[in-house]
């Protein structure tokens, strides 16, 4: 049998990539062919799914001269809803899952870290990603590049064997202090795995 | 440029240095590799806001496929490396250091070898 995705099954294609971009950085405002351009289609092929989310409060949208421009109705009650449907199946972090991935036990532990993980990001807010393990940047960077297309912002990793990692713990390193005392989101393990990385 | 990315290429590899600094001065040594495989084939990336980004991407153009993985690579070590240098310390991690200094004397024999097939009367 075949498989869909969660947001398949629920959304048309271009409906899914619409609210995947518009729910995931919510306080930015879309030109519309900044919109097709990430999603690979044409601004007309978007008009008729555009006027359907506005028209309904899931989308607003304002016109300055010629260009219209859109972003999610963060007051509509479904809002936080629909946001955290797409945060879970098309969101940062099954993006990042799915692309460190194919690293396999190179990666011990992923996590974002920052102002994304404490909910606290803008529009423009890059995404911080600490990977601990075998796999470095040189690894990483064509992986990321692709998520960077996908999400629409960039992935800045930091990347640490596992023995500098438990080192820098060791040596009461601030920086890496203040990342485990904050809020992550994991993308590879979990908790227990990072408490085992470290010696907890 | 050869003596300059030597340079650097010894330097990255001071022990008392700090990964930033490291890391930063590999990241030029494999910014110079770059601009010496674009100058070889006869262009010169003129010194304005994004150049380090253009040069980086040219190689693919010049070197060719075997360029990308570099590319990419040195596309986020560029970002990192404009972190250390302007934005914050304490950026970069060994593990990163240590790769980028790896990365960048690679990159560097793979250009040395490109100059001498593609252009023997330019190489070392």
């Amino acid at each position: 049998m075949r498989k869909y995705s969660v947001l398949t099954a629920l959304f048309p294609q271009v409906r899914q990539g619409v609210l995947a971009a518009t729910l995931g950085q919510p306080d930015k405002w879309w030109y519309l062919s900044e919109l097709a351009g990430r999603l690979g289609t044409s601004p007309s092929s978007l008009q008729r799914e555009l006027s359907s989310l506005v028209a309904s409060g899931i989308l607003v949208h304002r016109r300055e001269g010629t260009r219209a421009y859109f972003k999610a109705q963060t007051q509509s009650p479904v809002f936080r809803d629909l946001q955290q449907l797409f945060e879970k199946t098309a969101g940062l972090g099954p993006i990042l899952e799915q692309v460190l991935k194919p690293f396999g036990n190179k990666i011990q532990s992923a996590f974002i870290y920052g102002s994304v993980a404490r909910s606290r990001e803008h529009a423009m807010s890059d995404v911080d990603v600490m990977v601990i393990g075998r796999a470095g940047l040189a690894d990483l960077s064509p992986a990321l590049r692709k998520a960077e297309v996908r999400l629409g912002r960039e992935v800045n990793v930091t990347a640490y064997s596992s023995e500098e990692f438990r080192e820098k713990i060791k040596s009461g390193d601030h920086f890496l202090a203040a990342v485990l005392r904050a809020r992550k989101q994991f993308v590879k393990g979990g908790q227990s795995d990072l408490d085992e990385l470290v010696g907890k | 440029m050869r003596a300059l990315i030597a340079r650097d290429l010894a330097d990255a590899s001071l022990a008392g240095l700090s990964a930033d600094r490291r890391f930063a001065t590999a990241y030029n040594a494999a910014l110079q590799a770059a601009n010496m495989a674009i100058a070889c084939a006869g262009y010169r990336i003129v010194s304005k806001v994004g150049h380090h980004r253009v040069s980086l991407e040219s190689t693919k153009l010049v070197l060719g496929k075997p360029a990308q993985k570099y590319a990419d690579y040195f596309e986020t070590c560029r970002r990192k490396r404009n972190t250390i240098d302007y934005t914050f310390s304490n950026v970069a991690t060994d593990t990163e250091a240590k790769e980028i200094l790896a990365q960048a004397r690679q990159f560097y024999v793979e250009v040395e070898d490109w100059i001498t097939k593609n252009h023997p009367a330019l190489k070392m």
